[in-house]
This record gives structure tokens, C-alpha cells and sequence, in this order.
């Protein structure tokens, strides 16, 4: 398929983001093994979506004070400090403070390479995780569970599988290094993701 | 393009023109020249692969292990299409790299399992490696902040929140054209900006 020709860019990327059909992908390896110049480009395109998302969700985290700059007017300081005792106080009262799960912080995890557990994640901030399902036993849905790093259980959940992709939010999470472990319904371990909980600093 | 690149696609442009089967059958004979070869062809898109799935850790090891089930199994009969060796090669790595993800999981499980307070290593990428990614967050963040808001918003939702390139365009009212155009000018000026770091960091080299 890709004999004498390179492999083209959108493709490339579609490839490094696991985002390619399933059936799209045997050629495109083929083609990888054997070619330098695509190889390299491929690695460029692995490091610029990793700088992107890396980036991303940096800019995300600090949108107020990226996007409205006239609220970090001295004047507004008192004021808003004012409506956010309010806000949280009602919040308390009524039981039901937890508007983080709106806005969770995106984490992508890679299968654990070695003994290097590379995501991070901040504590105390609902997460969403997203895990790479390429090449594992075609299934609708698997079974996922979280353990810290003693094995203990702290989360799980059956979720549906989005192409070669699953995504699941978990609550906020105490700083620790966790596993996320992806299950066959039938039972059968497939795949564990390593992910650290960075406390605050 | 430097020398080695235009030396490694002459080799793919010759043996994507010619079938595979000689060399197998070659290989299949005993003869070594055959296994200069195919390691030749198939050496760094092998180690690139395993690099990619596994990390560096031990990479050479894991390049000579593949090669040798690779040529065992030709020379045992077990390749029974020639002409689909690159498809063969393939399989096998994948299978290496899935052996060894569940290796790592048993061996985690059982470390666990056996020392309960168990101290924690450095699970920090190395140090080279570290930099470089930081450098490029650094670059990625000065770009996204170079742009406008919608185009820092179309750049977000692409790579950040992966939601499809129909779904961006539609909710956010571009062209398709539009939105590759957004895409790659970004990309085109992060490739201008750290060309001479892509240059000299490729980890998978040996």
C-alpha cells in the first residue's frame, strides 16, 4: 500500500493521537518498520500532540487569569474574595460543593513502559482519564479498576470503549502512585497504566 | 536528507519493488548475507517500534531478541507467505511488546503483593529526556499563546480533548479547510522553532 510512497501527515498524526482505524493500522506499521524518514516523523508528531496537549491543559488550568486580565484589578479583589466565601459557604450548606467534576483535568495514559510511571496529575481536582485500548482484544465495553500502589482497590467501573480510546472520570484523589487496570468482561487482565497523584506544592 | 536516510529508502525502495520471497528463502538456507539483510531493513524500524511501546530500557536486547524469533521461525518453516514478511515482522514485535507490558504488570503485582511498605524509586524520566519534554511544553505554550483565542481554542479541543475534526468545525463555524490551515501553522512554526532540537534527540538511535 505504501510501497514506494510516504505516509502522509494527517495520517501520521491520527496514528500518534490513536485515533486511526483499527483496520488502517497493520499497512501503516508495515510501512513504519522499514522507513527512516517516516519513522522520524512520526517521532516529531509523537512530540509535538504530547507539547500540545502538555500546553493545552496548562492554558486551561489558568484561564481566568490568561483571558480576563481585569480581574486581577486590585479593586475587584475584595469583592470577589467576598462572593466566593458566599458561593462556597452556600455551597457547604446545601451539601453539594463539587463542581470540579465539570471540569476535570485530562490525563492521558500510556501502558506502564518499565517501572516509570510518567503521568502526573494534581490532587484534589476530579480527573479524566483517558487510556490507549489500541491492540487489545476487540470488545464494547471493559471492566477498569483503580488501586493505589499497595494493590488496595480504590475505584472501579465498567466503561465503554470510544474506538481505540476509553475515557472515565474519577473523584478527587489523595497524592500517591496509582494503577489503572483494564479488564475483559470475562475477567482477563489486559493492560495497566501507571499515573502519580502529585501532592501540592 | 542526509546520506543514511537516502541509503535506508533505496534499501525500502528495492525491496518494496522486489518480492520478499528471495530473501526468505535465502534466510531459510542459512545465508548470512540474507541476515545482513533483512537486519538491515528492518534494524531501526524495529528498535523505533519497541522505543515508541516500551522505552529505551534495554532496547538493544529487545531488538536482538526479535531478530533471533524472526529468523527461527523462517528457517523452521513457520513463515508460510514470504511475500508477507514486513506483515510477519510486524506481528512479531507487537507480540514482544504485549509479552512484555504483561511481564511488567505480574512483576509489579508481585512486588505489591510481597513488600508492603516497599520504597518508592525515582519514577522521573531520565534527566535528557526530562529537558526536552519541558522545552517543548515551553515552545507549545509560547505558540498557543501567539494565537488567537479561537484558533488557541480549535488547537485545544483538537489535541487536548481529541473531539473529532467535524464536531470542531461545526460547533466552532469553520471550514474544514479552515481548521487544517489553524492546525498546520501551528505545527509548521513549532517544527521551525525546535528543527535543531528534532535533529539531534531522536531516543530510539542507537
Amino acid at each position: 500500500m505504501y510501497a514506494n510512497c510516504h505516509l502522509d501527515d494527517e495520517e501520521i498524526e491520527r496514528y500518534s493521537m490513536g485515533a486511526m482505524p483499527e483496520a488502517a493500522i497493520a499497512p501503516f506499521e508495515e510501512h513504519i518498520l522499514i522507513c527512516e524518514p517516516c519513522q522520524l516523523r512520526l517521532a516529531q508528531t509523537d512530540a509535538y500532540v504530547g507539547a500540545m496537549r502538555q500546553a493545552a491543559a496548562r492554558l486551561r488550568m489558568e484561564p481566568l487569569k490568561r483571558g480576563l486580565p481585569w480581574l486581577r484589578l486590585p479593586r475587584l479583589v475584595p469583592a470577589l474574595a467576598g462572593l466566593a466565601v458566599v458561593v462556597v459557604a452556600a455551597g457547604l450548606w446545601l451539601g453539594r460543593v463539587d463542581t470540579g467534576e465539570a471540569h476535570p483535568f485530562a490525563v492521558d495514559l500510556e501502558a506502564t513502559r518499565g517501572a516509570a510511571v510518567e503521568a502526573k496529575a494534581p490532587a484534589g481536582r476530579w480527573l479524566l482519564l483517558r487510556l490507549d485500548l489500541a491492540n487489545l482484544p476487540a470488545s464494547s465495553r471493559y471492566r477498569l479498576e483503580m488501586v493505589d500502589r499497595f494493590g488496595s482497590r480504590v475505584w472501579q467501573a465498567t466503561v465503554p470503549a470510544q474506538g481505540s480510546k476509553a475515557g472515565f472520570k474519577v473523584p478527587r484523589t489523595q497524592p500517591g502512585i496509582y494503577f489503572v487496570r483494564v479488564y475483559w468482561p470475562p475477567g482477563k487482565l489486559l493492560r495497566e497504566f501507571g499515573f502519580e497523584v502529585e501532592g501540592r506544592r | 536528507m542526509n546520506s543514511t536516510t537516502h541509503a535506508a529508502m533505496e534499501s525500502v525502495t528495492n525491496f518494496a519493488d522486489s518480492p520478499w520471497s528471495g530473501m526468505v528463502e535465502q534466510i531459510r538456507n542459512g545465508d548470512p548475507s540474507a541476515l545482513e539483510r533483512m537486519y538491515r531493513v528492518f534494524s531501526t524500524g524495529i528498535r523505533f517500534y519497541l522505543c515508541r511501546q516500551l522505552g529505551p530500557q534495554d532496547l538493544d536486547d529487545r531488538v536482538h531478541d526479535v531478530f533471533l524469533i524472526i529468523v527461527q521461525s523462517i528457517q523452521k518453516g513457520e513463515l508460510r507467505e514470504p511475500e508477507r514478511l514486513m506483515g510477519y515482522v510486524r506481528t512479531i514485535v507487537r507480540r514482544q511488546v504485549a509479552a512484555q507490558i504483561d511481564d511488567n504488570v505480574k512483576a509489579r503485582r508481585n512486588r505489591a503483593d510481597l513488600e508492603f511498605g516497599m520504597t518508592l524509586s525515582d519514577h522521573h524520566p531520565n534527566p535528557e529526556r526530562s529537558a526536552i519534554e519541558h522545552q517543548n511544553g515551553e515552545l507549545a505554550m509560547r505558540i498557543l499563546n501567539s494565537l488567537p483565542k479561537r484558533d488557541r481554542e480549535v488547537l485545544a479541543r483538537f489535541y487536548l480533548d481529541e473531539q473529532p475534526p467535524d464536531r470542531i468545525c461545526h460547533e466552532m463555524g469553520l471550514t474544514e479547510t479552515q481548521f487544517r490551515l489553524v492546525k498546520s501553522r501551528a505545527k509548521a512554526r513549532f517544527g521551525e522553532l525546535g528543527r535543531t532540537r528534532f535533529a539531534r534527540h531522536v531516543g530510539f538511535r542507537s
